[in-house]
Order: C-alpha cells, then structure tokens, then sequence
C-alpha cells in the first residue's frame, strides 16, 4: 500500500467518523442564527397577559425581500 | 517374477532377466545389450556407461503407484538435442503392466504405453506452443527434438537398440503428460502425468542422497586463463562462461572444455556472481548472468541473472530499465496461449488472463557464469510476453523448444534489501510492462470507505423516526401594511435531542412569493433556533412552451436542538399584502438527508478521481511501449 494510499485511508476514516458523528448527532450544513431568550424576558413572559406575544424580542423579517423573480 | 540367468552375448558373462517379458537386459560386465528371441540372446551392440546424474532414483527401488505396487527393473539416459541427458526408469507393476518413469531438470513423469493411441498427430504439425490432439485430449507441444539412446541399465521392455536416434514430441495439458515416440512406425504414445516423488510412494531410505556431481579439481580452473571457477551447480550446469577472461566453456563428463571467446565488450553484473539472497522465501545463488537484446527501431538491452538452489531449482531475476522482475519456470501444461499472437491475444494460467503486450526475436548479447543449457552468445528465441501486473507470463521459442515463465514485478529495493547490492534505479517515468500502478489499492480503499459511509447513513437512518412532530394550517388576514407581517404562534410541541428539525412551509403563492421569518424557541431552557423560509413560485407560457420556477412547498433543515417543549413564532410577509393567504406549516424530526450521504461521497472520491486520472495516465506510457496495446491505450498518431 503506497503512502498515498495509507494517507487516503486515515483520512477516509476519520471523515467517515466525522461524517457518523454528524449524522448521530443531527447536525445540519447550514447555520441558523441560534441564541438566547433573556432570563428577565422569559420570566416576565410568564407574567404577561400576551406572554411571548408581546415582546419585539424575536427577530426581524426579510429587510425588504422581494422574491427571486 | 522368475529370473532366468544367461550368458551375455557378447563377453559370456552372467546376464540375468528378472522380469519375464522384459525385452532386452543390459550386461552389467561389457553394457553389452543382450535381446531375447526365439533363437536364443541377440547382441544389439554396446551402450556408452551411464553418466552419474543426481537422481535420487535407483534399480530395484519398491514403490506404489495409484494404489499399485511397483519396482524399478530398468534405466536407460537418453542424450536431448538442447545437450544434456534425461533418465527413463522402467516400472513393472504387480498388475504385470509396464510404466515408464521420465526424469529432467528434477521432474518427474509417470507415462504407460497406449494400446490404440488413435490417430496421433504427424511430426510436422508438432510446433512448440501450438494445441494438437494426442492421448484422447488436446495438449500444447512443450518440446520436439531428436533423442539418442545413450546408456542403459537393468531390464528394458523394448528393443534398445545402442545410439538409436528418434524423433520424440512431450506434449502437456493441467495434470497429463503426453510422449510420443516418433521412431516407431506407428508412433507410439505414453499416457501420464508429472508426480512427485511422494507420489511414487517410495520409501525415502530407498532414495539416493541428492549429492552434487564431483568435478575434478583440475576442471575449476579455467583451460584458456587458468582463473579459478567456482561451479555452484556443478551437477546441472552445461556451459560456463569464464568471468575473466570470457571463454564459452563447455562442461563435458565433469571436463571444461573451450569452446569460444566471447566477443563485445564486457558487461558488468550490477548483482555479482555467487552473490546469495532471498526473494519471497527462497534462498537462492547467482549463478549466471546474460545480456539479451531485442531490435526494434534500435537494440534495447536487458539484463537476466540465473538464480539457483538445490530444493528451488533455476530462477531468473531480470533487470529492464531499471525495473526488475523475478520469474519462475511453468509447465508448458499449465498455459494456455496461442502459438502465434495477435492484437487482444490473451494467455491463461491458473486462471488469470494475461494481455498480450510484446513479441519480438530476443538475443543473447553476453553471458557469464554457469547455465543449464547449452547457452551460445548470439543465440536467438522467439519471445512473447503477456502481462497483468504485477505478473507477466512470457514463452521462449527455441529450436524444438518452448518455455513458459511467469515474472513477478520487484522494486529496486526489494532488489536491494534481498541481496544487499545497490542497483540502478528505474528512469523516471518510464513504466515496465508489469508495473503495478502503485496507488492502484486506493480503489478498494475507496469501495470499503463508500460501503462504511453507507451503512453509517443507514444505521443513522433506522435509528431515527423520521416523524411529523407539528402540523397546522392558517388562513393569514391581509397584511395591516406592506411593511407589516402577520405573526402567529404555534402551540408547544416535543422535540428530541441529537435529531434534525425539518421545517415545511406551503402557501399556494403564483407568480409571487411569501417570506416567513421564525422562531423556535423553548420556554424552559431560552433557546431560540432563528430560520428563515421563502416561498415563491412562478410560472407561465413563453414561445408557446410553459415554464415555471420556485415552489409553493420550501423546507428549511435546523440541527438538532435540545431536547424538549418548544413554541414556534413565525412572521409572515407576502408579496401580495392586502390578501389573505393559506399558510401550512410542518415539522418533522430524523429527516433521512440524501444528499449529505452523496456530498460525503462525492468528497470522499475527489482522491481516487485524481488518483484515476493518474493511473490512466500510467497506462498509456505503459502501453505505449507494446504491440499490442487495448484500443483506450492505442496508437493515435497517424503513421505518416
């Protein structure tokens, strides 16, 4: 087996190890912005008459999209 | 088995035929041949002595053969036209049979007489390498020649007739030995098959000691130089080529005997002679060195060194360009190939096709050391070799000879480390027909990796539900502004930790789009996973065709997120504001995501895709050098 080779294999099974662990762990290509509510939010929440409704928490929309045509 | 004791017809000595029908015995006292007839003992002449050969094989020795037991009763050494001798012992079996016992070159060949050979072929159509049907079978002619009867021995069962010289064919096929005798008229044939010694089931302490022929002192030095030679296969070799003074010595009953001088200039060995090394397990001895060439549009030189053991017997490590090979003698049974070759032949041996690569006329340009055959310098054979690397099979056409070898490719410092001498290296570049493409192994690896990556993906796939976790439809009002979402919340739903999210949007937009902004978030632990999902779709006639692009259904993947209760938020803008619009929104966990298994692939081939492309590269400088080259490796230049 050429060096090349034995470099292919190592590296082949560590990206299929690699690839296993991605896959066990449900991981997905792309990143989605992911963060935290506030603990003074999410205990006011609790308490408020909308809950979660009424805060502008969450975040903004499309900035203006206007489709793809 | 009665003994009837005569007189030789010749001295009067004692001459005894212990076997009945035996036809002939030899007078031990004058080699007289002594023939029974009706009128008494015929004197058929007088055979030369034996010469001492290093059989282990004696008269009288008892053995068992196909379950039939046997003794050795006779011998006779006939002289081959390549020089040397072979013996033929004669076995008379308790089942009152006779059987002949062939011995060359430390092989063994058990043949019986065919009663009715039914039509056998004529001498002219026996061509070395070519198929023909004898014996009831098609066997390849190995060897044609004329044989004389030399000596002889004990009781013989035909009419030995003192110096008596005929044509004879040995004709091979897988696990049969075919002889035919063309000096009777019909010829005769010999049925049979190559056996070991163990197949003969004789007693080892029945068996000779094989021990080396002595040569004389006096015959070690050299008769044209007086230079000391050390013959390290004294009781095979037939020609040496003094390494000093280059004198072609032929080696006649233990004598030297002068016979040319070596013209061209002298070339040196990179392997010394007598220099000893293993290769794949065997001990073996330069014996011998030669420099063959071939012409094609100039000479091409190659060196061969003639390797030697008692237990191995002759091998050959050959140096061409730098690329060694180490080659082993074959039974010309064992092989199928034609005797005349032609683009796509194929040769087969032990089930392996080999590609026909290169034919052409070799000669021998140089030799040194010690040889098993009458070796001449300028001595030509016709040459084909079939390859598939690391292996190439080849066949030596000579005189009424053919010989098949097998070579297997050896690096330089395979070379090296067996025999601890330097060698000249392969120029960079060139490619020997059997080369093995070095990284050629990348494409099991490459299979065994894809077959992992396969059953990972399914492994991960069975131990996932791929299941519907949300489901809900809304009709959105209009929008209060352009500017302005419409927002809805989900009720809370269960997710499981370490499986993705998948997240569909459907919304039965035409020629515009709707944009959904979300959140999932869980009120116990904060966290909020943020996504973004378009939906758009448009469609239409142009040029009488119709066309359509997006689609009402986008699906966005998230990672998995901590297992448990999560709310979504989504914010939905639309093109078309002032409308209301249906909007289905799915979850599901465990998604099966094909095409990361085929993005894994494809990453995972990127290598042996380039390593691919080398190895065709290799290829071609590999055939570019045959005659015979596959139609992908052919000759694209025009002849002009």
């Amino acid at each position: 087996m050429s060096k090349l080779v034995k470099l292919y294999l190592v590296a082949g099974v560590l990206f299929v190890g690699a690839f296993a662990w991605w896959g066990v762990t449900g991981r997905e290509r792309q990143k989605q912005p992911r963060r935290f509510i506030p603990a003074d939010v999410r205990a006011q929440a609790r308490t408020s008459p909308g809950g979660y409704r009424s805060f502008h928490f969450w975040h903004v929309g499309t900035g203006g999209y206007r489709g793809g045509k | 088995m009665s003994p009837v004791t005569a007189s030789c017809a010749r001295c009067g000595a004692d001459i005894v035929f212990r076997i009945d029908d035996a036809v002939v015995v030899v007078c031990e006292h004058c080699n007289t041949v002594n023939a029974r007839t009706d009128r008494g003992f015929e004197d058929l002449g007088k055979v030369a002595d034996l010469v001492d050969t290093p059989s282990p094989l004696a008269l009288w020795v008892e053995g068992r053969f196909l379950g039939v037991g046997f003794m050795i009763v006779g011998r006779s050494q006939f002289r081959h036209p390549a020089g040397g001798l072979w013996d033929e012992w004669y076995l008379k079996l308790d089942d009152g049979t006779w059987g002949w016992l062939a011995e060359a070159q430390g092989r063994f060949y058990v043949t019986f007489p065919l009663a009715e050979p039914g039509r056998v072929p004529p001498l002219s159509e026996m061509v070395p390498g070519k198929r023909v049907r004898a014996g009831g079978g098609e066997l390849v002619v190995a060897d044609v020649g004329e044989a004389e009867q030399a000596a002889a021995e004990g009781d013989i069962p035909y009419r030995l007739v003192p110096g008596r010289r005929f044509m004879f064919a040995d004709l091979e096929a897988p696990d049969t030995f075919v002889t035919v005798d063309y000096g009777d008229d019909p010829p005769s044939v010999y049925l049979g098959r190559e056996v070991t010694l163990d197949d003969l089931g004789i007693d080892a302490s029945a068996l000779r000691p094989r021990e080396k022929r002595v040569v004389p002192a006096s015959a070690m030095t050299c008769p044209t130089c007086g230079g000391a030679l050390e013959l390290r296969a004294p009781d095979r070799a037939e020609r040496v080529a003094c390494p000093y003074c280059d004198a072609l010595l032929d080696v006649n009953q233990g004598q030297l005997v002068f016979l040319e001088a070596l013209r061209g200039p002298r070339v040196r060995p990179q392997i010394p002679l007598g220099t000893t090394g293993s290769l794949d397990g065997e001990e073996l001895t330069v014996i011998g060195f030669m420099q063959r060439s071939v012409t094609f549009d100039r000479k091409y030189f190659w060196e061969e060194y003639l390797l030697y053991a008692p237990k191995v017997g002759f091998r050959w490590l050959t140096c061409s360009d730098g690329h060694w090979s180490y080659v082993m003698p074959l039974r010309a049974g064992d092989v199928e190939a034609t005797s005349y070759v032609t683009a796509g032949s194929t040769a087969t041996y032990d089930g392996k096709q080999y590609r026909a690569f290169q034919d052409a006329k070799g000669t021998v340009e140089y030799v040194s050391g010690e040889f098993y055959w009458k070796v001449e310098a300028g001595e030509e054979a016709a040459m084909c070799d079939y390859v598939r690397p690391p292996e190439m099979l080849s066949w030596e056409r000579s005189g009424g000879e053919i010989n098949y070898s097998l070579g297997t490719y050896k690096t330089e410092k395979q070379v090296e480390a067996a025999f601890g001498v330097d060698v000249r290296h392969a120029q960079a570049g060139t490619v020997a027909p059997n080369q093995p493409y070095p990284h050629s192994r990348i494409y099991r690896v490459w299979a065994a990796l894809a077959g992992v990556l396969f059953l990972t993906m399914l492994l991960v796939t069975c131990t996932r539900d791929d299941r519907s976790v949300f489901e809900k439809s809304w009709v959105l009002p209009p929008q209060t502004s352009q500017d302005q979402p419409t927002v809805v919340f989900t009720d809370a739903f269960v997710l499981k930790a370490r499986q993705n999210v998948e997240i569909q949007v459907e919304a039965p937009v035409s020629n515009s789009w709707a944009y959904v902004t979300g959140d999932l978030f869980a009120e116990a632990t904060g966290v909020d996973q943020q996504f973004d999902v378009p939906v758009e779709y448009y469609a239409g006639f142009e040029d009488g065709e119709h066309w359509s692009e997006g689609s009402q259904r986008t699906r966005r993947y998230l990672s998995a997120l901590p297992g448990g209760r999560y709310t979504m938020r989504m914010a939905v803008e639309r093109q078309r504001w002032n409308a209301p619009l249906s909007v289905t929104v799915r979850v599901k966990q465990g998604v099966f995501r094909l095409r990361y298994l085929w993005l894994a692939l494809l990453i995972l081939s990127i290598l042996p895709l380039l390593v691919g492309w080398h190895n065709f590269s290799f290829e071609k400088r590999r055939w570019a050098d045959s005659d015979y080259p596959p139609a992908l490796f052919g000759n694209w230049e025009s002849d002009d």
